[in-house]
């Protein structure tokens, strides 16, 4: 039995035929890198074909629903856990319409870093199918072992939503198992809490030297939907154009600050971020305090309501 | 050519580049990018090319181009010396030949760009050869040579094991390379062959042509509704230049600094009352690759790709150069 592909295709194309939806978005393969899917749109059941579904479709897409939406569209949207809960955080915050969405549940298998598999297995990318043996992919027919120990990206070492939720639809494909990689969501967290302030100040000071601030992970972040961001006003300039320790931490802890409580751990900022920048560890810092301080017990999954998100007039805490 | 083992290169090169600050490829942590080091190192075997190549290191991330202060309605204003004497090490053929470009381009008159002239004139550059190239490497389609020296004044080639060729390219390299103890002799280096190469509809000479016919094509929004405009293309890009200037001003004295910007970025093109040339990510994407291959060679007879392959290897939502061509051409999706 294959990664049940043909089950994605024809979903997505009794989707179109029942003009449930106007487009289809998931992943298409890229004719020039082998290792490489990139987010598709399809428009008509005759294209669905073009829709892949294999351990290689990293990028996430919910940031792309928000703009596609915009005009109205209806789209059906294949999706995994991190899609999903990016998607609803973009409904909850009401910049996407419910009722333009269709939600296709795909359980994840985690998806593999497509470049180091090309690097170290190029064969793997004959397969015409994939297998989910929990610690392995399995490629069909070849029977190659990809080591998921291995191969997984970052974001979905660290993943904690394989599982679709809030889906309209799930698909009964392989997949979605619990993660064994993610045990202690916040392990590394705890380890920069403990350790002492100047090693820690040095730490974040090292990452804020490499980071670029192309803003990619920004972009791409689900939770960054605002029109207009601070970051980039001139007047008031909240941020220095200049990039220096001092303008770097402002601008990270002004993200994550403004992605506290909202932020769906979705991993996609540290997908994109070209240097490797710890953004995991902010952002969950963040949902430990969540969970602290507001005894969120899922800081990462929208709610209807949020503690950050409220204002009630019983706050024991005043306006200073 | 030079013919010299591993350790007395290095040993010769400190020596030579003593009182330098020395650039070298590091690895932290799992990522290359040129950094700070108290001298030249040996390459890992499976380096390739850094993530985040030199190019910050010739035209900083940031940095202050004066000082100011105003004092009884008169203002003072310092030029900032923002330069120390360098040696970058490891330096790839793809990015030298960008180095190379940005020379030129900085040089271009009526309007030098003092600070980086001055930087890079103070700079040595020790260029490494490739023996290997990593997957998105498509240098030769650019028509670069992974084993050209272009911008270096000094270039090493990795022969076999131990055994490295050193030749000397300019003024300062062949007084470095006169301090070397090695044999002169001819060594058969053979190079990295990329295996990626770019569907090419046309010659290179063609292209900015064949570009400018298809400037309303509708492949360019099949390829850029899903780019998410940041500027990650662009800064990792060895050739791109394009920068922003504003003041930090604290109560009459500060500084202007002039700081990367990107032409992906969405408010690159806004002008002031709100008007944008290029409102969406189908003229910015546009604009990047138009600029690389058709404009920029067509006004200085270069192409502004070196085919370093950055762009196509991180660009989050895999748009890329290649599929450029491919959409541009009718072909595909
Ligand atoms: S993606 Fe990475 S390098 Fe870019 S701004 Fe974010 S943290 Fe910095
Ligand atoms: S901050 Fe990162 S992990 Fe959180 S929602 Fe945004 S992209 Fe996803
Ligand atoms: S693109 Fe060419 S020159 Fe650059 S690293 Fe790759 S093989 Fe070397
Ligand atoms: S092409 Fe890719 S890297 Fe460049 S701005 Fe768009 S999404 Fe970012
Ligand atoms: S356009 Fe891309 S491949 Fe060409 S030099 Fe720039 S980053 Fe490298």
């Amino acid at each position: 039995m294959s990664w049940a592909l043909p089950a994605v295709d024809a979903l997505a194309a009794r989707l179109l035929e029942d003009r449930l939806v106007d487009a289809v978005l998931g992943w298409a393969r890229d004719p020039d890198l082998p290792w490489q899917r990139y987010p598709h749109r399809v428009d008509e059941p005759s294209r669905v074909g073009e829709l892949v579904w294999d351990p290689f479709c990293a990028p996430g897409l919910a940031k792309l629903v928000f703009r596609m939406t915009e005009g109205g569209l209806k789209l059906g949207v294949l999706a995994r856990g991190c899609d999903a809960l990016g998607v609803w955080r973009l409904i909850h915050d009401r910049r996407i319409a419910r009722e333009n969405v269709y939600l296709l549940g795909l359980p994840c298998p985690g998806m593999a870093d497509g470049v180091r598999v090309w690097e170290e297995c190029p064969e793997a990318f004959d397969a015409a199918g994939w297998e989910d043996h929990g610690s392995h992919w399995v490629a069909v027919p070849t029977g190659i072992r990809l080591p998921k120990e291995r191969f997984l990206l970052d974001k979905c070492l660290q993943c904690q939503v394989r599982w679709p939720r809030q889906c309209d639809e799930v698909l009964a494909v392989q997949g979605g198992s619990w993660n064994p990689f993610c045990e202690d969501r916040y392990r590394q967290v705890r380890q920069l809490e403990e350790l002492p302030l100047p090693q820690r100040f040095d730490f974040w000071r090292g990452w804020f030297e490499r980071c670029l601030r192309c803003f990619a992970c920004r972009q791409v972040c689900p939770a960054c939907n605002c029109e207009s961001c601070s970051l980039d006003q001139f007047e008031p300039n909240w941020l220095e154009r200049e990039v220096g320790v001092a303008t770097q931490f402002i601008f990270h802890f002004t993200r994550a600050l403004h992605v506290a409580g909202r932020c769906v751990d979705c991993g996609e900022c540290q997908r994109a971020c070209p240097v490797g920048f710890p953004l995991g560890a902010l952002n969950r810092k963040m949902m430990k305090d969540m969970e602290d301080l507001f005894g969120v017990r899922e800081p990462f999954v929208p709610q209807e309501s949020e503690p950050l998100g409220e204002f009630a007039l019983d706050d024991p805490d005043e306006f200073r | 050519m030079k013919l010299v083992r591993g350790s007395d290169m290095l040993r010769w090169l400190r020596r030579c580049g003593e009182g330098r600050r020395w650039v070298v490829p590091a690895k932290e942590d799992r990522h290359w990018l040129f950094a700070e080091r108290d001298g030249p190192v040996v390459f890992p075997p499976d380096y390739r090319n850094a993530t985040v190549g030199p190019k910050g290191w010739l035209l900083p991330r940031s940095e202050p181009i004066l000082y100011y202060r105003w004092t009884g309605g008169r203002v003072s204003v310092t030029p900032a010396q923002g330069w120390r004497p360098q040696v970058i090490y490891g330096v790839r053929p793809c990015d030298l030949k960008a180095i190379a470009l940005l020379d030129s381009i900085m040089a271009s008159e009526p309007w030098p760009e003092t600070q980086y002239l001055t930087r890079r004139a103070h700079t040595v550059l020790v260029g490494m050869a490739c023996t290997a190239a990593s997957s998105c490497c498509f240098c030769t389609s650019m028509g670069v040579h992974p084993a050209e020296s272009y911008a270096a004044d000094l270039m090493i080639y990795p022969l076999q094991g131990e055994e490295y060729g050193v030749a000397a390219f300019s003024e300062v390299g062949r007084e470095w390379l006169a301090q070397l103890e090695g044999e002169e002799a001819d060594a058969a280096f053979s190079p990295a062959v990329p295996a990626l190469s770019l569907p090419m509809p046309t010659s290179l000479e063609d292209l900015p042509g064949w570009l400018e016919r298809r400037f309303d094509d509708p492949g360019w929004q099949r390829l850029a509704w899903r780019c998410l405009s940041c500027g990650l293309c662009a800064y990792l890009c060895p050739t791109c230049y394009c920068y922003g200037i504003s003041d930090v001003d604290r109560g009459g004295a500060g500084r202007r600094v002039r700081w990367w910007d990107a032409c992906t970025l969405p408010d690159f093109s806004r002008m002031a009352g709100g008007h944008d040339p290029r409102p969406t990510t189908t003229e910015r994407v546009r604009q990047r690759i138009m600029h690389k291959l058709a404009y920029h060679p067509a006004r200085q007879g270069e192409i502004l790709c070196t085919g370093c392959g950055r762009c196509i290897e991180y660009c989050p939502m895999g748009i890329h150069l290649p599929a450029a061509l491919r959409l541009l051409g009718g072909d595909g999706r």
